[in-house]
């Protein structure tokens, strides 16, 4: 295998190790960005020079005797919506291309690099981060690493696409609807959306405050948590940013599940999914001593009140540039922008009093069990330029409804790791192991625990 | 001020054609088809009772 094709916490191994310097990392990666890369069409900028500085510090530190961290010489990618010193964040658009450079790493960005890995690049996301295929007017498409035909998911897929084809083993998304958990399922790798509150966002380009998360994608549970361990702490940057202990998960997550009660969701989670995506679920569920079938009531009013909030709020945040600019925007973005700038105030309010309304319904439900299982998609990745799916007898637009699942639980800000399962057409499809409010670790855990078993794995790199 | 019983007009059918009018021409088709899949969403969320002690969820914590 390839240096930069392995797993993040073993790629760090070899490098503290002095078995593989960061700079034959580093070289491996960038060669395979400047390859499969272009074709998935992952990156919208690669920042080498930056790129081998670093990889050349870490080297002659690690020549010192001096350990760079727990994640040396990784290299990892960012949705280009993080904060890069010296780069524009783009958040997928046109309009912000001419701005100015950023002055300073995003938090997150900085825990990873202050933890040994080497940024090498920002990748490529739907415009402002609203849709779920990353079809950018901008920028194309992010294909997928397993279907050239068809989409990566968004609005993280080119970290998603750029994980599982092995050009980064890390990277970091963002998820305000499901923008980590859908690329994370058609891209068949984890990732976790961690609790709403529980990471930083200082220095990311907001979608919709009151819904966005940041979190890790990678290859195996392992690189997850690793990741998600390093990631933790409060940040003042964020007013959303919620004051909590470091509760790390990496020393829990060989513990395995016995005694934990799943409740898999049924009702608005399995009507209409896909028979792979039901199928999916039953296989993890198969996986705990105690599984039950539960309703979680009203989701799909918690769903129509998130894409009521994600709609309004993201109109007012984009106000000024839509009456600026309007033919700068992507024409789907700027379309249900503008449609935004026409929702009531009252439904804005009520839907914020819905999402109080539904987490205490999920908080009963979790007086039953301790997980939640649900499909993460509907169906398994679209065919790019795909306009209509059907969803039980429903035909819907793929663009905005591929997020059916993840919507409601994202409304919430419940903690999830998207694990990735195999259909018998060979692509992917992930489930939602959802878990309590700051359970991060037993999501985690049970992550790792399918991901052994060989129910839940990502593929070598495609 | 309502006059008590009077029914409230429902947010979803104010006329299309008065909030359109704030819309670039070039743009009413596209936002209008967005606009009747929000309403539909948002007629969701505003049929459904709630207890009116409950508050917004809070996005801003001091």
């Amino acid at each position: 295998m390839n240096p930069s094709a392995d797993f993040a916490h073993r790629i760090a191994a070899r490098v503290r190790a002095r078995e593989v310097s960061a700079e034959e990392v580093l070289s491996d990666a960038l060669a395979r960005i400047e390859g499969r890369g272009r074709e998935l069409n992952c990156f919208t900028s690669v920042l080498a020079a930056h790129a081998h500085e670093d990889a050349a510090r870490l080297d002659r530190m690690i020549a010192g005797g001096f350990d760079p961290g727990p994640l040396a010489g990784v290299p990892f990618g960012v949705k280009d919506l993080f904060d890069v010193a010296g780069v524009v964040t783009l958040a997928g658009s046109k309009i912000l291309a001419g701005g100015a450079q950023a002055r300073q790493d995003a938090t997150l960005v900085r825990r990873l690099r202050q933890a040994g890995a080497v940024l090498v690049g920002c990748q490529n996301m739907d415009e402002f981060a609203y849709g779920f295929t990353t079809e950018n007017a901008h920028y194309g498409v992010t294909r997928n690493p397993h279907d050239m035909a068809r989409v990566a998911g968004g609005s993280s897929g080119g970290s998603a696409a750029a994980v599982a084809a092995g050009l980064t083993p890390l990277t970091l998304g963002s998820d305000t609807n499901g923008s980590i958990r859908v690329p994370a399922s058609f891209c068949g790798i984890f990732g976790l959306k961690p609790t709403f509150g529980r990471l930083p966002r200082t220095g990311t380009f907001p979608f919709v405050h009151e819904l966005d998360h940041v979190g890790p994608l990678a290859r195996c549970v392992a690189d997850l948590a690793l990741a998600y361990d390093l990631l933790q702490g409060h940040d003042s940057g964020d007013a959303g940013c919620v004051m909590r202990p470091f509760e790390p998960t990496c020393p829990t997550l060989d513990e395995g599940i016995a005694g934990l009660r799943a409740g898999v969701l049924e009702g608005w989670f399995a009507e209409g999914a896909a028979p792979e995506a039901l199928e999916a679920v039953a296989r993890v569920a198969e996986a705990f001593d105690e599984a039950v079938r539960l309703t979680l009531p009203e989701a799909h009013r918690a769903r129509a009140a998130a894409f009521c909030i994600t709609c309004a709020s993201g109109a007012g945040l984009h106000r000024e540039r839509l009456q600026a600019r309007p033919q700068d925007f992507d024409p789907a973005t700027r379309e249900r922008f503008y449609a935004g700038t026409l929702l009531p105030a009252t439904i804005y309010t009520k839907a914020q009093r819905l999402r109080r309304w539904f987490a205490r319904a999920a908080r009963l439900l979790f007086q039953r069990v301790d997980i939640l299982l649900a499909p993460a998609t509907p169906v398994v990745a679209p065919l790019i330029g795909q306009q209509t799916m059907q969803v039980g007898d429903t035909v819907m637009a793929v663009r905005p409804n591929l997020g059916l699942y993840t919507q409601p639980i994202s409304f919430i800000g419940l903690p999830v790791v998207a694990v990735p399962l195999w259909t018998k057409s060979g692509l992917p499809i992930g489930v939602q192991v959802i878990a309590p409010p700051w359970q991060e670790a037993r999501a985690l855990r049970v992550a790792a625990h399918l991901e052994r078993l060989g129910i839940a794995t990502a593929s070598r790199p495609a | 001020m309502t006059t008590p019983g009077t029914p409230l007009p429902a947010a979803q059918e104010q006329p299309e054609h008065a909030e359109l009018a704030a819309i670039p021409a070039a743009y009413r088709a596209g936002v209008a088809t967005q606009l009747a899949v929000l309403r539909a969403q948002a007629a969701l969320v505003e049929e459904f009772p709630l207890p009116d002690e409950l508050e917004p969820a809070p996005s801003f914590v001091p």
